[in-house]
């Protein structure tokens, strides 16, 4: 079990580079030139050239890359030319906005999506109608129009909660439960309807396997079948979905936060592609790549927990 | 929905980029969906905005599919280490989240209306690519390929003549599942403001705007909102009616993957 961990991190440090070295790209590839953008308009050539060569913009690409790295292994993030601030401290700032709402949302996920999944058991019940129907209508819905249409009546209309703002929950644990909610709900419903329709997929496969059919036929109730017997094979796609979320959930904060005027992770990114701050999308998309990365890393190691003939297939 | 972004800019009453009226203008016998902050009239740019949404939606389900199926089959059917490269390429596609990779590629390539179609076809190529070499990979040991071969087709026969129509329903339904997804992709894209520029007619581009307004024209989100999301079911259904008639199954991961 520990070597196949270990493989399996091992394994995901060559994936991780090539991220790097996509984020490096994108830096590079990025029209326009960092130094006159942070000269701003008035600069002189020497002073343009003078920041080239701060920045070390005017060394060779392979260097700089290294440099990067390097600088990035001592948690030096660079700084954003916008905000005139280092990039750790607006991701410090940042990042807690997106991953509460990231946080919140999954629990909507898990108390909507896995009940209703459950209806394939039966296919064609009303449960199982009713999840498809839930999954097809926010599937459809943009995420960002739902937003709009819950602050317009639950906030503009029938003033119940805040449309827009981000309250911390240490600072005030209610006031941050209000703000949360209709931003969750969004974001939630969105995942959930992707979740549901992968479960319900996946639990309709398990349940037409022989060893449910054997289950059955040795007169186990209907209970103990999907607990006993079906519940852990449904982990494994339950966990891929989980992965999948992720990459999903981070795109679907940027819209969220947008929409909520939240200031997280996914506006700073969009408006630092927008502004061309150019250390904050290079570090921004690392970030991304890494979660995803890191989340499939996790995913793997878990599919081994539950499923051991996955861990003695790796050196078998 | 179709026939209605098809036909809509000739029943289209106003030109979409035109103000015609006072500004915010509730719903009124003129202006059946009022009108924008400009004064320009909403039904007629939700006609035109529409039509905007379905081209991109068939664009891309088109380009990304022409290039999709190819990779696929060919990866598929030779296998070795161009499969291993195509592969790689698409899993670290897909990978990343569609939006932040979209509008990567829009910030790179600079605004246009052909940008958000490009990010579309780079984002979503993989879907099919994936999905076709696994079709591939059954198909290419199946007695008529076999037996084609022995007949001396050349490989490129096999793979159009033969491999292709085997896998057409799974483009099929890849396709709509793709044009659903492109739909939301433009959408959203625009209404971070990276998407179809303006004055250009957008639904994700009208609804950005009509956020600011919540309180002064209440009904202006919701019109184009609605136009679109019955657009995007639209096709969801019609891929799952597909998918049943051809009764290929195109795992449902691929949805998930391609939302936001």
């Amino acid at each position: 079990m520990i070597w196949y961990v270990v493989k399996r991190v091992l394994s995901a440090i060559p994936t991780l580079l090539v991220g790097a070295v996509v984020s490096f790209g994108v830096f590079h590839l990025l029209p326009g030139d960092p130094a006159a953008v942070i000269g701003g308009q008035g600069a002189t050539p020497a002073q343009i050239a003078a920041i080239r060569h701060n920045l070390g913009l005017d060394q060779g690409i392979v260097t700089q890359f290294v440099h990067w790295l390097s600088r990035l292994a001592h948690l030096d993030l660079g700084i954003s030319y916008v905000s005139q601030t280092s990039v750790t401290t607006l991701l410090a700032q940042r990042l807690p906005v997106t991953l509460e709402l990231i946080g919140t949302s999954v629990v909507i996920v898990l108390v909507t999506a896995v009940p209703l999944s459950l209806g394939a058991v039966r296919p064609g019940s009303l449960l199982d109608r009713a999840a498809m129907a839930w999954s097809i209508l926010w599937l459809s819905i943009p995420v960002f129009w739902l937003g709009l249409l819950l602050s317009l009546f639950v906030s503009v209309e029938w003033g119940l909660l805040p449309a827009s703002g981000y309250v911390s929950f240490l600072h005030s644990p209610i006031q941050a439960l209000r703000h949360t909610v209709l931003p969750s709900i969004t974001l939630g419903f969105y995942l959930s309807a992707i979740v549901t329709q992968y479960l319900r997929q996946a639990l309709l496969g398990i349940m037409e396997e022989e060893y449910i059919r054997a289950a059955r036929a040795k007169g186990l109730s209907e209970r103990e079948v999907l607990l006993r017997h079906a519940a852990r094979p449904a982990m494994i796609p339950f966990l891929t979905v989980l992965g999948i979320l992720v990459g999903t959930a981070v795109g679907g904060t940027v819209l969220i936060e947008a929409v909520f005027n939240l200031s997280g992770f996914g506006q700073l990114l969009v408006s630092a592609v927008i502004a061309r701050d150019y250390f904050v999308v290079q570090d921004g998309i690392l970030i991304v790549v890494a979660a995803v990365i890191v989340t499939n890393l996790l995913v793997d190691v878990l599919y081994a927990v539950i499923d051991p003939r996955i861990r003695y297939a790796e050196h078998g | 929905m179709v026939l209605f972004g098809v036909v809509g800019p000739f029943v289209a009453p106003y030109a979409p980029s035109v103000a015609v009226a006072p500004g915010l203008l509730g719903p009124t016998g003129q202006h059946p969906f009022g009108t924008d902050e400009l004064g320009r009239d909403l039904l007629s740019r939700v006609l035109y905005g529409t039509r905007i949404s379905i081209e991109i939606g068939l664009g891309t389900a088109i380009a990304a599919g022409f290039v999709g199926t190819f990779a696929g089959l060919y990866s598929g059917f030779r296998r070795g280490w161009p499969d291993g490269v195509i592969m790689r390429v698409q899993d670290f596609l897909l990978g990343f989240p569609p939006l932040i990779l979209a509008m990567i590629i829009v910030a790179i390539s600079g605004a246009s209306v052909f940008t958000p179609l490009l990010a579309a076809v780079v984002v979503f190529f993989p879907l099919f690519g994936r999905v076709i070499r696994a079709a591939a990979l059954v198909e290419r040991n199946k007695e008529y390929v076999l037996a084609s071969r022995a007949l001396g087709a050349s490989s490129r026969r096999i793979l159009l003549r033969t491999l292709l129509p085997s896998v057409m329903p799974v483009v099929w339904v890849q396709g709509a599942i793709v044009a659903a997804v492109a739909v939301q992709l433009e959408a959203s894209l625009s209404f971070l403001g990276v998407g179809v520029p303006p004055p250009t007619p957008s639904l994700g581009s009208t609804l950005f705007s009509a956020q600011g307004y919540v309180g002064a024209a209440p009904l202006y989100g919701v019109f184009p909102g609605v136009a679109l999301a019955v657009l995007i079911g639209a096709l969801v259904l019609f891929a799952n009616a597909l998918e049943s008639r051809e009764s290929v199954s195109v795992t449902k991961l691929e949805i998930g993957l391609s939302g936001e």
